[in-house]
């Protein structure tokens, strides 16, 4: 499993905007007794940044195939049966298409899997939380969380670096991947791995991106086109937290700032109190605000029409759903414990007032959203399940 | 009859504890140093969990416990951090600098695990540890009459990178990443229906700046304790930690988890036991 085989990849990458790929330079340091850290390139689709890489965890192609592989490794779950693409898998950009995920030992997560693709530029992770920052930490909330249980491996860091120490092909790919670390196989390695490998997943090859900047102007119909005017449009408002490169409102790359935003949108309001169900009310679950209650992160809207059924709680089924949704300018839920009219939500966001569409104008902007779909992206080798 | 004292302190002045009178700590000469001091004496503070009377053991079935007596319970794992030990000798608070074992203790903090894995108990790990080992220098022939402990993990700890951490602060079992940080105390039980309950304490309200992350719910508490009898353990009694709780799983229902946050119901009853609503406590006593 060492090296990474870029030259198997497809004809598309060379000819379109190629995304990451890796190119291993040897670097001469003169000093025979320090293992030089191998480098990186990033191969990065027009308009999108340079990812932000931590200090501690720099870039190398061993390390990124090494990530894949314990990304997609079941060993990496208590019993066996689950690894982190279980629930991230590739054809649905990184989502399982259910409401919430199903843990290794049958516990329900409290939010739906969140997609992964340009994850590298998320200044916070998960739906909402505003002290979870780097892929590395988020990898063992699901690794060794207990509540709930997900992979299931809290108490098991023995057995699991035992499991890969086994393994024929890890302690190689340890070692060529973290070249300066005398005892590679470690807690601190394997996320960094699979961090370093997140941050490879890199979706900029949609319908949208080949119009703008692969010189294809049949990649959009006049009606994507449409919904493109529409989306952008004050009337609509959707462009304020889903802009940018990523269509999302919270990006870091190498800029000074870190800015990173939490939005209600009005899909609850339990009570009339702005409070959400118990359990799941966004940011206030971290910072105990109640100004908080019902703050979630806008994801990127990349692929959107892959990453079904919508919502950090999977509560609305499909786009147009959706569409409806923020056409009314929030939910009114009518009935059961979480009753309350969320159109009227204390802290909803100011661009949720509500529009209208024609069947038309729907219809052009599900199109415009279509046009996020990255084939490509989604198909690429490189991102695939190893064991498969 | 022995006072308990118990005063819920911030963790600065915890960590403002932990911080002063240390320069002795890396003169390990027993003669009292230069200045004739006191001696630095070996500190061990044993610590025994119980549930009201009967010794905490992960194959036993308790009852008795919960609101009206009415709960029946099988453990399921019981440990907990502990720092800013100190110890009173003649009036005066000695700071206990903790001996880092590689494996229990850091300089800054220890971990108390009373689960063995064995039982019903099945995760965790199969090694136990029972007592807080360190030194302090104070008279032998005083010896000292209280001791101070806080339950959790020093801030400047908390929050770091847990994939690199030494031990204690590797025990995955202990990890608590969504809050960016570690479970201070961990006990879990299941009720005779198979329901379980999970108290896991840890500092919450957390927002995390350039100036590293801070809490507005930090969750650890400062005990006191006096003590008559240097060699009988400080007592943890999950009954006292339980009590109010439905635990009573007959009516199929009981009570729901508490995980730090105040506003949680069972929380709002077991912060009055650990002392953390500004209630004096009751789980932790000294015998003798």
């Amino acid at each position: 499993m060492t090296g990474l085989d870029r030259t198997a990849r497809t004809a598309r990458r060379s000819s379109l905007l190629a995304r990451v790929a890796a190119v291993a330079v040897a670097i001469v340091t003169g000093c025979a007794s320090e293992p030089s850290e191998p480098s990186w390139t990033w191969d990065l689709p027009a308009g999108f940044p340079t990812p932000r890489v931590p200090d501690d965890n720099p870039m190398n192609e061993a390390k990124v195939e090494l990530g894949r592989h314990l990304f997609y490794d079941t060993r990496l779950s208590g019993n066996g049966t689950q690894a982190c693409g279980s629930c991230h898998l590739p054809e649905k950009a990184f989502t399982d298409g259910l409401a919430v995920s199903v843990g290794s030992t049958n516990e329900l997560t409290p939010r739906g899997a969140m997609g992964l693709f340009n994850v590298a530029y998320a200044p916070t992770l998960t739906w909402g939380n505003p002290v979870l920052g780097r892929l590395e930490d988020q990898a063992m909330v699901p690794m060794f969380g207990t509540d709930p249980v997900e992979l299931g491996l809290a108490d098991m860091e023995d057995e699991l670096l035992t499991r890969l120490s086994d393994d024929p092909m890890y302690p190689s790919s340890f070692a060529e991947a973290f070249p300066a670390d005398a005892a590679p196989i470690s807690i601190g390695n394997i996320v960094r791995a699979i961090a370093a490998f997140e941050r490879t997943l890199i979706s900029g090859t949609a319908p949208y991106d080949r119009f703008f900047y692969g010189g294809e102007p049949d990649a959009m119909s006049p009606s994507a086109l449409r919904g493109m005017e529409l989306f952008f449009s004050e009337r609509l408002e959707c462009f304020h937290c889903h802009g940018g490169f990523n269509f999302a409102d919270s990006i870091h790359s190498r800029s000074a700032f870190i800015e990173s935003t939490f939005h209600v949108n009005g899909l609850y309001n339990v009570g009339g109190t702005g409070a959400y169900p118990t359990g799941n009310q966004g940011i206030y679950e971290v910072t105990l605000d109640e100004e908080d209650r019902g703050r979630f992160k806008a994801p990127t809207l990349r692929n959107i029409t892959r990453t079904a059924p919508y919502m950090h709680d999977g509560s609305l089924k499909t786009l147009d759903e959706v569409l409806d949704f923020y056409a009314a300018g929030g939910r009114n839920v009518t009935q059961g414990p979480w009753a309350g009219d969320g159109r009227d939500h204390p802290h909803k966001s100011e661009f949720v007032v509500g529009f209208q569409l024609s069947e038309q104008e729907r219809a052009d902007v599900l199109a415009f959203l279509e046009a996020l779909t990255d084939e490509p992206a989604m198909a690429d080798p490189a991102y695939q399940n190893p064991f498969k | 009859m022995w006072t308990m004292k118990q005063r819920q302190m911030g963790w600065i002045a915890g960590m403002l504890v932990a911080a002063s009178a240390m320069g002795c700590s890396s003169d390990s000469g027993d003669d009292g140093g230069d200045d004739g001091g006191p001696a630095e004496q070996d500190v061990t503070l044993a610590f025994s969990a119980m549930v009201g009377d009967v010794p905490f053991a992960c194959d036993q079935t308790y009852s008795g416990v919960g609101a009206d007596g009415a709960g029946t319970f099988e453990p399921l794992d019981l440990r907990m951090y502990v720092h800013s030990v100190a110890v009173r000798s003649g009036g005066a608070w000695v700071d206990v600098a903790l001996t880092p074992d590689g494996k229990w203790q850091s300089a800054d903090v220890a971990l108390l695990d009373f689960e063995d894995k064995t039982g019903t108990c099945e995760n965790g790990t199969t090694d136990t540890n029972f007592t807080v080992v360190g030194k302090a220098s104070f008279d032998p022939s005083v010896g000292y009459d209280a001791v101070r402990f806080v339950v959790g993990v020093p801030p400047a700890d908390n929050h770091q990178d847990a994939s690199v951490a030494d031990p204690p602060l590797n025990l995955t079992g202990m990890f608590w990443n969504w809050a960016n940080g570690y479970k201070f105390f961990r006990f879990e039980l299941r009720m005779a229906n198979g329901a379980t309950f999970k108290y896991h304490l840890g500092s919450v309200g957390c927002t995390a700046s350039d100036d590293g992350t801070t809490c507005t719910t930090p969750n650890q508490a400062t005990y006191e304790l006096d003590v008559a009898n240097a060699d009988a353990p400080i007592e943890l009694d999950i009954k006292a930690l339980l009590a109010g709780l439905d635990l009573d799983d007959s009516d199929g229902e009981q009570t729901g988890d508490c995980m730090s946050m105040p506003a949680h119901d069972a929380c709002a009853v077991i912060f009055g036991h650990v002392g953390l609503d500004g209630s004096e406590q009751t789980i932790f006593s000294t015998g003798g």
